[in-house]
């Protein structure tokens, strides 16, 4: 090649990088050096267990599977908390298939939620019009408050 | 001589007017902070180990000027100077004979070192500034004729390349290269190279001995094979290779296409196409196109937040392939001197100018958010808090200040994204004896949270400031304050427990 060949070859190459250089480098979508923390919620674990992040979804029939999704602002959007108690912690719809099957349901416990007697409710859809529930049985210790209950809307409701 | 001192003086003065003074996330330093306290505290940084960048950050971190962080970034500087060092040696080495072959490879070094990318590396604590002089070394090394240098030491320069930077095994091919004559070489002296890359590689060991030592920094704990093969083979990151789609490799080459000229304007580029289309050499053909083309690709096909980086050797390529453009020009009006003269003082001037324009844009000298981000954060978190942090940037920061600066002791930093790891948990168990850790496979933040019900709990990321949701008793009347303000998100994940930031900030201060 002599150098108007060499040359001319040299300028439509930038001429088409000149054209084609746009955008910037596609990176926000990918990880970095310390692999990121999942979404909770949207997916589960080998053990089919849904992390909240502060509360824990465990089925206790291997054979169903769960969703969770949090209800916002809290548990009064479902309905009003009963009189004298409120929402202490984000509300959870819970979604079970088979609609029969029991889910473990664990809220983080700390003391200040033992002192205002929180408990883990359950929305009475029956009723009209809703109403709160204490889902019975809690087991409260190891830092945590856990019942068993089926599907339906989960929420953490305690002395103010 | 006075070419090369004329390289040192103006790089040396561009980066000391802009080099970070303290810990800084510009410039794709996210990392930093990991780096920093793993070399302080004879720590393991992330994979692949970076044993050789380690070594040579703590001699810096010796120097008795600046704070723990400026002195590591120092370690950036002083290798682009060097790499440009190498680069007007090496065009020297291969122009020797031939017209303006100083000035020529003078303007390709400083261009180089000039770069806005190049010049952003050499401010920052990353491994890239070491890469790019490892590159150039190699390849400087590679070249040079035998009496000037053995086959061993050739391979051994390769070798300790990779011991800084994974990536550089894809030059290894190269060795097979006889430079001078543009073959391959004997088996025999193939074999002696591949002697010296395993030599320069055994650097690689010294991270089992670091690891040993149980230091706060101990990614994969390199004390134990499984360990030491994950951490050298980057295994965590094999999935990104490959990860982006068409789509997002398509967009990428436009990317480059606007970084390319942005390092060197479109007439630079003009100059290096041509350069490379001058080319006469085969070997230097075959080198620079295999080591552009390599890590082009790679940037191109790797799917990290940051994996730009990895063009550094491809603006080291075009720099090379400018030095032979401008060659080939000069050799053009060589018989006219004024005009010779004219077109070295121009592009002097021209390279001259263009400083201030590169300088705002790779300016770090004050670039605070880093530093005021850990002083800010240290401050407001409670005593014994345990922090959960995630992101990089948030992540190492907090572990330069803890790790290597020794500050807030009391405080549990826990990196969500890494519980995972049965190591991970292991420098839990060591760096916080107190910290209560459940025995499970599947480690959760939430079984931290619920084991240790007296620490205040705080997030940490990217998107958010501190959160703490948690107060002590003191406090508990601020909590209450707290409770109608709506639910927080972190991270896409809605937080369960009360909300009490800035107020139970307030108080905490």
């Amino acid at each position: 090649m002599n150098r108007i060949t060499r040359f001319s070859m040299a300028v439509l190459l930038v001429v088409i990088l000149a054209l084609t250089a746009s955008g910037v480098w596609a990176s926000q979508k990918f990880a970095g050096t310390v692999p990121t923390v999942p979404p909770s919620g949207g997916g589960t674990d080998p053990g089919g267990v849904v992390d909240m992040g502060t509360a824990l979804f465990t089925p206790v029939d291997s054979n169903s599977t769960i969703s969770v999704d949090r209800i916002s602002p809290d548990c009064t959007t479902a309905a009003p908390a009963p009189d004298g108690v409120v929402c202490l912690a984000d509300a959870f719809l819970l979604t079970v298939e088979p609609a029969t099957a029991v889910v473990k349901v664990c809220y983080a416990y700390p003391p200040e939620y033992a002192e205002k007697e929180a408990k883990i409710y359950k929305l009475n859809e029956e009723a009209n019009p809703h109403v709160w529930v204490e889902v019975p049985g809690a087991e409260i210790g190891d830092g945590t408050i856990c019942v068993t209950t089926t599907g339906g809307y989960i929420g953490l409701i305690g002395k103010p | 001589m006075i070419f090369q001192l004329v390289i040192i003086f103006i790089l040396g003065l561009c980066y000391s007017f802009t080099i970070a003074p303290d810990l800084t996330w510009a410039h794709f330093s996210a990392d930093g902070g990991d780096l920093i306290a793993a070399a302080a505290t004879g720590g393991v940084p992330h994979p692949g180990g970076y044993p050789l960048y380690l070594i040579l950050a703590r001699f810096f971190q010796f120097i008795p000027v600046g704070t723990l962080a400026f002195r590591t970034n120092l370690l950036s500087a002083v290798c682009t100077i060097l790499a440009a060092l190498f680069l007007y040696g090496f065009l020297i080495h291969q122009l020797s004979g031939r017209t303006h072959a100083r000035f020529v490879s003078f303007f390709a070094a400083l261009a180089y070192g000039l770069a806005p990318f190049v010049w952003g590396q050499a401010l920052v604590t990353e491994v890239y500034a070491l890469h790019g002089l490892m590159m150039i070394a190699s390849v400087y090394f590679l070249s040079l004729d035998k009496p000037q240098i053995g086959e061993w030491t050739r391979g051994f320069i390769f070798g300790i390349a990779a011991a800084n930077h994974l990536t550089s095994i894809m030059i290894f091919p190269l060795i097979a290269l006889n430079f001078r004559e543009g073959k391959f070489v004997s088996t025999r002296v193939f074999l002696i190279r591949c002697a010296g890359i395993l030599s320069g590689l055994l650097l690689y060991l010294m991270l089992p001995l670091r690891a040993s030592f149980d230091p706060p920094v101990n990614w994969g704990d390199a004390s134990i094979v499984d360990g030491f093969v994950w951490l050298v083979s980057g295994q965590l990151y094999h999935d990104y290779f490959l990860s982006p789609t068409f789509a997002d490799i398509l967009q990428r080459m436009h990317a480059f296409a606007g970084l390319l000229l942005e390092q060197y304007t479109w007439p630079g580029v003009l100059l290096a196409i041509y350069g490379l289309f001058s080319l006469r050499s085969r070997h230097i053909l075959i080198v620079t196109l295999w080591m552009g083309t390599t890590f082009l690709l790679y940037a191109l096909l790797y799917g990290s937040t940051d994996s730009q980086v990895n063009l550094l050797p491809v603006w080291l390529i075009f720099a090379i392939w400018l030095g032979y453009g401008l060659q080939d020009v000069f050799k053009l009006i060589h018989n006219f001197s004024k005009i010779r003269l004219a077109a070295a003082c121009l592009l002097s001037v021209i390279l001259i100018l263009r400083i201030p324009f590169v300088f705002p844009s790779v300016d770090v000298s004050d670039e605070p958010s880093a530093q005021d981000f850990v002083d800010q954060s240290l401050a407001e978190i409670p005593r014994d808090a345990l922090v959960f942090v995630d992101g990089d940037e948030q992540i190492f920061s907090l572990w330069y200040a803890q790790f290597a600066l020794k500050r807030r002791l009391d405080v549990v930093l826990v990196a969500e994204g890494l519980l995972p790891y049965r190591w991970y948990i292991d420098n839990l168990h060591r760096n916080y004896p107190h910290l209560e850790i459940p025995e499970r496979e599947q480690l959760r933040a939430f079984d931290l949270v619920a084991a240790n019900p007296e620490r205040v709990v705080c997030y940490i990321s990217a998107d958010e400031p501190l959160l703490c949701l948690k107060a002590d008793s003191e406090s508990r009347n601020i909590i209450n304050e707290c409770h109608d303000i709506d639910t927080i998100y972190l991270h896409s994940k809605p937080l369960s427990f009360p909300y009490c930031g800035s107020l139970f900030q307030e108080e905490v201060n």
